[in-house]
């Protein structure tokens, strides 16, 4: 890749032009190659050679006038594709001259006397946008036209009308854990991206939006299961408009948006598996670590496993060995209602369920209500050899094997009429496991019953109502069995979490994922499982339990507000500025579509993402406080008579309509324009032309201005897009400024 | 619907919101907009103008204004005064700038406003409903870091100054970064007479964040009460570079130019100067007696072309006073360029041939080169007896007087000049003094 800095014309020995002179030295590399022509012919075969060129021209007088036109000229065909930037140092002054050189594509137009400093400024923009641009097409050349056999993968690249999708090398980390296949698994559709990745499903795992953190999610583990993934202490991220969705019927997650990222993350270190903007999608190639986990995946696609509510009797107290086995003879869960009870260790807190409990009566034996037990049961196709589906069982009924929570269960059985969710595994592990279910089934507590509907109409503002709140244990046992019935054999094992949400709700995958996710943080919860309380911090604090067995995804603004910040949430770890919160801050000026830093990344910022020994704080300050100034101008042409320039101050757009102001007395209702849209930003011209219509003129009551409603025409406005993400990175540098400028 | 919504929702439903748009589309679309989050009808008030603007922010109860940057009549951000005036202690109150104006002066200028949010047109109903969103309930819910710097803006409202220091140096340690608890901190020390205190704080605050305007200003405004001129300029360009908005500020750096003899920094004010979108007389005749000191330098340093540049940027930007083409036609002429100082005799507007200025010009630029000593003499004394007193004129007489063995005739004008003009006989080439002649 070479990029050439060409200097034309006579640049004379004065200070002004020896400045000049030393800011273009200055900015020559190894990759950045200085040429002097004054002679047009070879000044052509210069352009051709180089993959990008900046031409810096220098008019002295009048005389060189046709000389630089000429040069611009030439210069034209090659600058349409944005290899070649051109700024004109001008000593004659005349802005008609100066208008007449940015016509043919001149950036700048800039005087002899301008300071050094932002001239400097300008001629290194152009220049890092030229080496990006040829960075850009050296690539394209690689993937295009690989030597001997490259990989399949590296041939796939995809090309879109919208989006183009790079390949990277495969993550150096032994955590990869996602497996992307190309192209068919990355696709852009009217500038949004959608992305589908196979991975460990939500069986395993869920992602937790971070509380400080706008836009992300972390993808947590269930401990036990964790090590079969990932062997750092890292976790992966997702940053995006959305939380990523399990597509079940393709076993895939599936994010869409136009910037999303997906990204491990541990102390210093960072590696993006994929992320996009609005044209590129950059993609790592599967990594040897992540396909030697495609069967850990697999098998996670298949672990059933079934969330209960069971309102258990006065008398089922105890879950008996035939309990268990009609359990097992029914695959209908109308045949197991009432079958199973459950203990628990959640009469820990009882206290604060109380309200909860009281309904299903589970508090203590004086209770007078006895809430039934609802159980489901779904088919397993797994075979009986040791796998992720153990694991999961190990990791969940481990109590089974804990004399302490066996013994703890025990007693509690008397206390309390627990509500229980019976996992739901295949005959033959239930047959093996049934003693054990015993306990297992007791030490679940479901409250996953609880919909964001029955939330909301109870007025849910915060963890007090929450506890309050109760479900109706038979009427939800028999909504669920008439909804299995009609969900038959698919996912039977969702089935109960089916129940609880809406049919017709949307959003209805995702509270079943968040439901999927509470019950693996139920097991934490109550001792039984894996315990992560040592990280929570303080561990008898219902707060903390309820906080992670509640539908965390969906709650989590309301638990924002009661607990105001973090102020009166005593234990959540995520609730406290870590320093990875911290350095995802970071991160956010770098992503491309980080909070603080949603300009458009140019192929620089792309590549320093990867590279995560950089100082991520100078970074950020250079990335996202930009003080330069930005302007749109705008001017109709009416096809009738193109000689007629009608300059105009853009107002708004939308809806195919443009809003224009223009003075009064040139435009005419009903007449064809040509209109053009300039925005000037950051030392870059973009500019939308197209045909419009005008269909209202409206007086204006100040001045000699009329406000124009134009309609686009059917031809539409070219490069549009590109205006409008211009100043979609301006709106982000003005909100970044504001926000700096006000220390907020 | 988002709990965030819900409650802004909530919120929006229980106050006024006050839509100004010029254009009555965008004007309809924020109200759009905003019935969209589920705000009702009758509590939403659009206008296109400063005075219906005034007259619901008197009669209503507003807690959220939307304006566009130029509105019929004023400018959002004077509506943005207004609302602030009569909701001094609202902190829930927002104020939203949408606006097509891009420029990094608008920008600028709502940072040093404190306007909570900027909206650049064309927005997308998602993004505005974002951003909207996101705005008010920012002001509905503040982070604990805000609310503990409000606990100490009260105590420094009270004068409780050690209660407001104890405040702000909690709210110091909820924020990474916490430049506007430092700015207050400086100012609650500034009240207890710890200057240095004070500029410590404000230098740490702007440590974590060059461009907290805040600090800048607590800053230069501690340098200005010690008459530390140099340190106070360097403060104030920098504010002046990064809010370049104020057009008082300006003329205030200008001075400080003059004062600290940083006169090759005037090109960069006139730069900021014509990014300006609303430059008044006091401004422009700071620019052109800074800009024309500026040019006076070039030319006693030898520097003659850059000298000329800056006297044709006055000529551009300063038509209006043609007082600085005078200066300029006397300085070149001083300079003995002649042939420069004529060009710039012709630039003097149509409608002020005649006029003093005019006069003096031609007759420096165009008479005196050419003719003559004695019809120059004839000439001066003619303008003189019009009581039009110049220092180049009655300089210009007397040199011709003496040059001609006329040195008894030229005493009187010799003392006239030394009365009217003493500080030209002083060798101060240039000082603050130069900023007289605006």
């Amino acid at each position: 890749m070479t990029v050439n800095i060409l200097k034309f014309g006579e640049f004379p020995d004065t200070k002004e032009f020896e400045g000049i002179d030393n800011i273009l030295d200055q900015l020559c590399t190894k990759d950045v190659k200085m040429v002097i022509q004054d002679q047009l012919p070879l000044v052509t075969k210069s352009l051709k050679e180089a993959s990008a060129t900046l031409v810096v021209a220098h008019l002295q007088n009048k005389d060189q006038l046709m000389g630089v036109i000429n040069l611009m000229k030439k210069v034209k065909p090659f600058a349409k594709s944005g290899k070649i930037k051109t700024i004109v140092i001008d000593e004659i002054g005349n802005s008609e001259i100066e208008t007449l050189l940015l016509k043919l594509g001149a950036q700048e137009v800039l005087s002899s006397g301008v300071a050094l400093k932002p001239l400097s400024y300008k001629l290194k923009f152009l220049l890092k946008s030229l080496s990006s641009m040829a960075k850009k097409e050296e690539a394209e050349n690689k993937i295009k036209k690989p030597k001997g056999a490259a990989s399949n993968q590296s041939n796939n690249q995809v090309d879109t009308k919208k989006g183009e999708v790079k390949i990277k090398p495969a993550l150096m980390t032994q955590d990869d854990t996602w497996i992307i296949n190309l192209p068919g698994h990355v696709k852009n559709l009217l500038g949004r991206w959608s992305v589908k990745f196979v991975g460990p499903s939500p069986f395993v795992g869920q992602w937790n939006k971070l509380q400080k953190q706008d836009r992300t999610w972390r993808f947590d583990f269930k401990d036990h299961i964790k090590d079969r993934f990932i062997q750092g202490e890292g976790a992966w991220y997702f940053k995006g408009d959305q939380k990523p969705e399990f597509i079940w019927k393709e076993n895939v997650w599936l994010v869409s948006g136009k910037k999303v990222q997906l990204f491990y993350h541990h102390d210093e270190e960072s590696y993006i598996r994929f992320r996009t903007n609005a044209k590129i999608a950059e993609v790592t190639e599967n990594s040897e670590a992540a396909l030697s986990k495609k069967k850990a995946i697999e098998e996670s696609f298949e672990q059933e496993v079934l969330v209960k509510k069971e309102q258990e009797n006065e008398s089922s107290t105890e879950i008996n060995e035939d309990n268990v086995k009609d359990l097992h003879g029914k695959s209908k869960t109308n045949s197991t209602s009432n079958r199973l009870s459950g203990k628990s260790d959640t009469d820990s807190f009882d206290d604060e369920l109380s309200g909860f409990h009281d309904q299903e009566g589970t508090k203590d034996s004086s209770s007078k209500e006895s809430p039934e037990i609802a159980n489901t049961l779904a088919k397993q196709k797994r075979d009986s050899q040791i796998s992720l589906l153990d694991q999961a069982s190990e990791a969940a009924y481990s109590s089974k094997k804990d004399d302490h929570h066996e013994e703890k269960d025990k007693e509690l059985v008397h206390k309390q009429k627990p509500q229980v969710s019976a996992p739901k595994i295949n005959q033959e592990k239930l047959d093996a496991q049934e003693l054990g279910l015993t306990e297992q089934r007791e030490s679940l507590t479901t409250v996953d019953e609880i919909t964001d509907e029955d939330l909301e109409s109870e007025g849910f503002g915060d963890n007090s109502s929450f506890r309050d709140d109760g479900v109706e244990g038979e009427e939800f046992a028999s909504k669920k069995e008439q909804k299995q019935k009609e969900k038959g054999k698919n996912r039977a094992h969702l089935s109960t979490i089916t129940d609880t949400v809406d049919e017709n709700d949307p959003d209805s995958t995702e509270k079943k994922i968040a439901l999927i996710g509470q019950e693996v943080q139920l097991e934490k919860d109550s001792g039984i499982g894996p315990s992560d309380n040592d990280q929570q911090g303080d561990t008898g604090s219902f707060q903390d339990q309820s906080q992670v067995s509640a539908k965390r995804s969906e709650i989590e603004e309301v638990e924002d507000l009661v607990n105001q910040e973090g102020e009166s949430h005593p234990s959540s770890s995520e609730h406290t500025p870590s320093k990875l919160e911290k350095k995802m801050k970071h991160f956010d000026g770098l992503l491309p579509d980080g909070t603080q830093g949603d300009e458009e990344p140019i192929e620089d910022e792309l590549e320093a993402a990867y590279d995560v020994e950089e100082d991520e704080d100078d970074k950020f300050e250079d990335t996202t406080i930009i003080n330069e100034n930005a302007t749109i101008t705008s001017k109709l042409v009416p096809l009738a008579d193109e000689n007629i320039i009608i300059p105009c101050t853009f107002e708004d757009y939308f809806d195919d309509t443009l809003y224009l102001k223009c003075r009064g007395g040139k435009i005419l209702k009903g007449e064809t324009y040509e209109v053009t849209l300039v925005v000037d930003y950051l030392g870059e011209y973009v500019k939308a032309h197209g045909e419009v219509v005008c269909d209202e003129i409206h007086d204006n009551e100040e001045d000699n201005f009329v406000d124009v409603v134009l309609t686009i025409s059917s031809k539409g406005i070219t490069d549009l897009d590109d205006f409008l993400e211009k100043l979609q990175m301006r709106q982000t540098h003005a909100m970044n400024f504001l926000k700096a400028a006000q220390g907020l | 619907m988002s709990n965030k919504e819900q409650l802004v929702q909530e919120y929006l439903n229980n106050t006024g919101l006050l839509i100004v748009d010029k254009n009555f589309s965008s004007r309809n679309r924020l109200l759009k907009v905003f019935m969209d989050i589920g705000i009702k009808r009758h509590l939403i008030y659009v206008t296109g103008n400063m005075v219906e603007a005034e007259q619901y922010v008197q009669d209503k109860d507003i807690g959220v204004v939307v304006s566009d940057y130029s509105i019929s009549g004023g400018s959002g951000f004077d509506l943005f005064r207004i609302v602030r005036k009569k909701y001094p202690e609202d902190k829930k109150l927002s104020q939203i700038l949408v606006t097509s104006n891009i420029s990094q002066t608008a920008v600028a200028k709502a940072a040093e406003e404190d306007v909570d949010s900027f909206v650049i047109k064309p927005y997308t109903l998602k993004s505005i409903h974002e951003n909207l969103v996101n705005t008010i309930y920012a002001k509905l819910k503040p982070s604990p870091y805000i609310l503990k710097v409000e606990v100490g803006k009260m105590c420094l409202e009270d004068k409780d100054y050690q209660g407001a220091v104890d405040a702000f140096v909690d709210a110091t340690k909820l924020h990474p970064k916490p430049s506007l608890a430092l700015f207050y901190l400086g100012q609650a020390k500034y009240f207890l007479e710890e200057k240095e205190g004070a500029q410590e704080k404000y230098e740490e605050g702007l440590g974590f964040n060059s461009i907290h305007y805040k600090c800048l200003v607590g800053l230069f405004e501690v340098f200005m009460s010690d008459k530390r001129y140099t340190e106070a300029y360097q403060i104030v360009k920098k504010i002046a570079k990064y809010f370049p908005a104020n057009p008082d500020r300006l003329s205030q750096v200008i001075r400080l130019a003059i004062i600290t003899k940083s006169y090759t920094d005037m090109e960069d004010y006139y730069k900021i100067f014509t990014e300006l979108e609303q430059r008044d007389d006091h401004l422009i005749n700071y620019i052109g007696a800074g800009m024309y000191i500026a040019g006076k330098y070039y030319l006693l340093e030898n520097q003659s072309s850059k000298a000329i540049k800056v006297f044709e940027k006055i000529v551009i930007s300063c038509s209006t006073y043609t007082k600085f083409l005078r200066a300029i036609v006397s300085i070149l002429v001083e300079s003995e360029m002649f042939e420069e100082a004529q060009k710039f005799a012709k630039k003097f507007p149509a409608g002020t041939i005649g006029q003093e200025d005019f006069l003096i010009s031609d007759y420096l630029a165009n008479f005196a080169p050419l003719e003559e000593n004695g019809v120059v003499i004839q000439k001066g004394i003619e303008l003189y007896n019009q009581n039009i007193k110049d220092y180049y004129l009655l300089d210009l007489i007397v040199r011709r007087m003496k040059a001609d063995g006329f040195a008894d005739k030229a005493e009187p004008y010799l003392q006239e000049m030394m009365s009217l003009y003493p500080e030209k006989f002083v060798s101060s080439p240039i000082d603050e003094k130069e900023l007289k002649i605006s």
